[in-house]
């Protein structure tokens, strides 16, 4: 009984003590929540913009010698609005909302590329978390038009160096069938391969089965859809 | 000229003895220290975050000081990990609101200073002193942690990326050692930066030669005098060489026949990778670079070593998948309903996911604990003291806030959590092994732990090796 008693004790205490920064939390998720959800929005449609390379505007300031380079939030919100189009496509299968979704960017009435967002786990260096591409081609369906890494967990200055433009604008161009082959050793040179990134074979294996596998499964799906 | 010098002994003074990472024998908070800081930035957030979660959250337990100061240890404990861990949502939701890019990628250890050793350490060595005076020790201490976070993001990252702040520092031709900035070259630097300061240190008296020196050799002769009788022991009869044998065949014909059930084949081609790279690849003490302070105390002696390690495993497997299921039953079904009925959105998931992990792991320990007394007494007495401590052992936190919130599915986070209780079994009892070879003859617990942290970094460095080799 003493037991008992004690342990309610111990319990209602620990409730009463944490009540007060619990507060405070909710406080302070109703006012960050905001921020961060257009933090993300923004960062999204960034990485959509510079895969078509659509031009929005770029602010340059210079502070003592170095240059700050910022974006215009709302032309960012702007240029989208106008020049791509979400579409949803129909629920197949167990998929995230966010991979339901498909990327059209229509300059005039012209289809310019199609886009969309895969995330997968076990590609790549390290196998036990999941990797996030936004990837992007042109209108035939065959040729990529280039990728964007949203989210990876793979080593800083190895596997990590896949966001680094010079390897990712490899990708540019590229024939998509019947796959894309990663070369090491020698520079690729055929419309279809790309190099590893140095030290990081795993993870340009990794991208390579990634992309591969995401487009098969992409025509697989959009069989039946109408462009 | 004379006010100055002494201006700079004080300071540094302030800074560096003590400090918890460069200069003290039994060090802690080694394992944020060694992650984040291949970058000058994340180390001045990470540096920031601890003093603020710090001081914050004894502010807030001050007053309870009395009801604290007598209850029991553990209580204590839970009591003090649940408040830190909202301070520490509070400081995450900041960071990710006001330096969204930095956030991006040290949230992980963001999450994880609510096991960060000098947290704890500073609040519970405070409440037995009065207010400022204990404010002014946990000002000493986090900046301590800072600075040697400073000082080693100073040395890796202009040697790394070749760059401060972002800002390049180094000319293009100099070459980038990419080793710095992988996990091999925190623990390089750790233990360079222990090894070299030392001596200087020393001259300018900023720290003194310990006299616990002897005390320390002594204690180090009596770990070593229960050896030859262990080692008996491990002499193998024939039986459990057979068995041994038996087993391993077993396991290989259960690898080989699982092809033919295709169910079991494709789960297992699922699970397979997983394990090993958690194990192996992508290990949590040597890549992920956590759990090192219990790591370095357990491994003086391989009997501790083998029953922490043990007790780790049981603890992280059971715990991260009783944390999956009160997180997605919970935690998302509860904010479900939330969202039906009130105009304001609020993810339950995203708020108190941490406090949540905490409480299930100190409930499940406590529980674990109690029914291990009553039904198994001779178990309890062998592993009762290292179950206690395991509450505040980042691996458990870590391999459920590593694999949950990314929205993994149950197998796959009770796998990796179990390779990460294996991985980090393994390394403590091999580093066990190598620190009673003594390579160095040590003299003091400084230097002790140091080799320690070097012949983790040859560790790191044989694993990331093995893990460039493309098996699958």
């Amino acid at each position: 009984m003493e037991e008992l008693k004690t342990f309610i004790l111990r319990v209602f205490s620990i409730i009463v003590i944490a009540f007060i920064p619990c507060a405070g939390l909710l406080m302070v998720y109703f006012y960050t929540s905001p921020i961060i959800a257009d933090y993300h929005e923004i960062k999204e449609k960034r990485a959509v913009l510079d895969v078509f390379s659509i031009p929005y505007r770029k602010t340059e300031k210079k502070i003592m010698g170095f240059t700050l380079k910022g974006f215009d939030k709302n032309d960012i919100r702007k240029v989208f609005d106008e020049s791509i189009t979400v579409e949803d496509k129909d629920a197949s299968g167990v998929k995230t909302e966010e991979e339901r979704k498909v990327y059209k960017f229509t300059k005039g009435s012209e289809l310019q590329g199609i886009g969309f967002i895969r995330s997968k786990l076990g590609y790549g260096y390290n196998k036990s978390s999941t990797m996030s591409l936004f990837i992007c081609m042109e209108p035939d369906m065959e040729t990529l038009k280039g990728i964007e890494v949203l989210e990876h967990s793979e080593t800083p200055g190895l596997g990590g160096r896949m966001t680094e433009d010079q390897f990712k604008g490899q990708f540019a161009g590229m024939k998509l069938k019947p796959r894309i082959i990663m070369v090491k050793e020698r520079k690729a040179t055929g419309d279809n391969e790309f190099d590893a990134i140095t030290g990081a074979t795993n993870t340009s294996r990794g991208i390579e089965a990634f992309i591969n596998d995401a487009v098969h499964e992409f025509w697989g799906e959009s069989g039946e859809l109408k462009w | 000229m004379v006010g100055l010098k002494r201006h700079i002994r004080k300071t540094s003074k302030f800074f560096l003895r003590d400090n918890l990472i460069l200069t003290a024998g039994a060090g802690l908070g080694f394992c944020s220290s060694l992650a984040v800081t291949n970058k000058l930035e994340n180390s001045l957030t990470m540096g920031l975050g601890v003093l603020f979660v710090t001081m914050g959250s004894f502010a807030l337990v001050y007053p309870f000081k009395r009801l604290i100061s007598t209850a029991g240890t553990h209580h204590k404990i839970s009591l003090l990990m649940i408040i830190v861990s909202v301070f520490v949502a509070i400081f995450g939701f900041f960071a990710q609101a006001f330096v969204p890019e930095i956030a991006a990628s040290i949230k992980a250890y963001i999450d994880l200073i609510t096991t960060n050793c000098i947290v704890l350490a500073a609040i519970s060595e405070g409440l037995t002193v009065d207010f400022w005076e204990a404010q002014k020790k946990i000002l000493k201490a986090c900046m301590g942690y800072a600075f040697a976070l400073v000082l080693l993001a100073f040395l890796r990252e202009p040697l790394g990326f070749g760059t401060v702040m972002g800002f390049s520092v180094l000319p293009e031709a100099f070459p980038r050692t990419v080793l710095m900035i992988t996990p091999v070259g925190g623990f390089f630097a750790l233990a360079g930066f222990r090894l070299l300061l030392r001596p200087f240190l020393l001259k300018a008296r900023i720290v003194y030669q310990e006299a616990a020196s002897c005390e320390c050799a002594a204690t180090a002769t009596n770990g070593s005098n229960p050896a030859p009788a262990s080692r008996e022991k491990i002499e193998i009869s024939k039986k459990t060489l057979i068995t041994i044998g038996l087993g391993v065949c077993l396991f290989i014909s259960i690898i080989v026949h699982i092809q033919t059930n295709p169910t079991l084949h494709t789960q297992f081609l699922i699970f397979l990778p997983i394990l090993l790279n958690a194990l192996f690849f992508d290990g949590i003490v040597l890549s992920k670079l956590l759990g090192i302070c219990p790591l370095l105390n357990k491994s003086r002696q391989i009997d501790a070593a083998w029953k922490m390690g043990v007790a780790v495993i049981i603890v992280t497997t059971l715990s991260t998948s009783l944390n999956w299921v009160i997180y997605n039953s919970v935690l998302i079904k509860g904010s479900n309903l939330i969202a039906k009925y009130s105009p304001l959105s609020v993810r339950l998931e995203e708020i108190f996911y941490l406090t949540v992990f905490i409480v299930t792991i100190a409930v499940f320990v406590q529980t674990l604990s109690v029914l291990l007394r009553k039904f198994a007494r001779a178990v309890y007495e062998e592993m009762g003291q290292f179950l206690e401590l395991i509450t505040v052992n980042c691996i458990v936190l870590a391999s459920a806030t590593f694999t949950i919130p990314t929205g993994a599915s149950f197998m796959v986070s009770t796998v990796t959590a179990l390779g990460y209780g294996l991985h980090w079994l393994m390394v403590v009892v091999w580093l066990a092994l190598l620190r009673r070879q003594r390579l160095f003859v040590p003299t003091n617990a400084w230097d002790e732990d140091t080799i320690a942290i070097l012949l983790l970094g040859v560790m790191a460095a044989i694993f990331t090796g093995i893990g460039m080799i493309s098996i699958f």
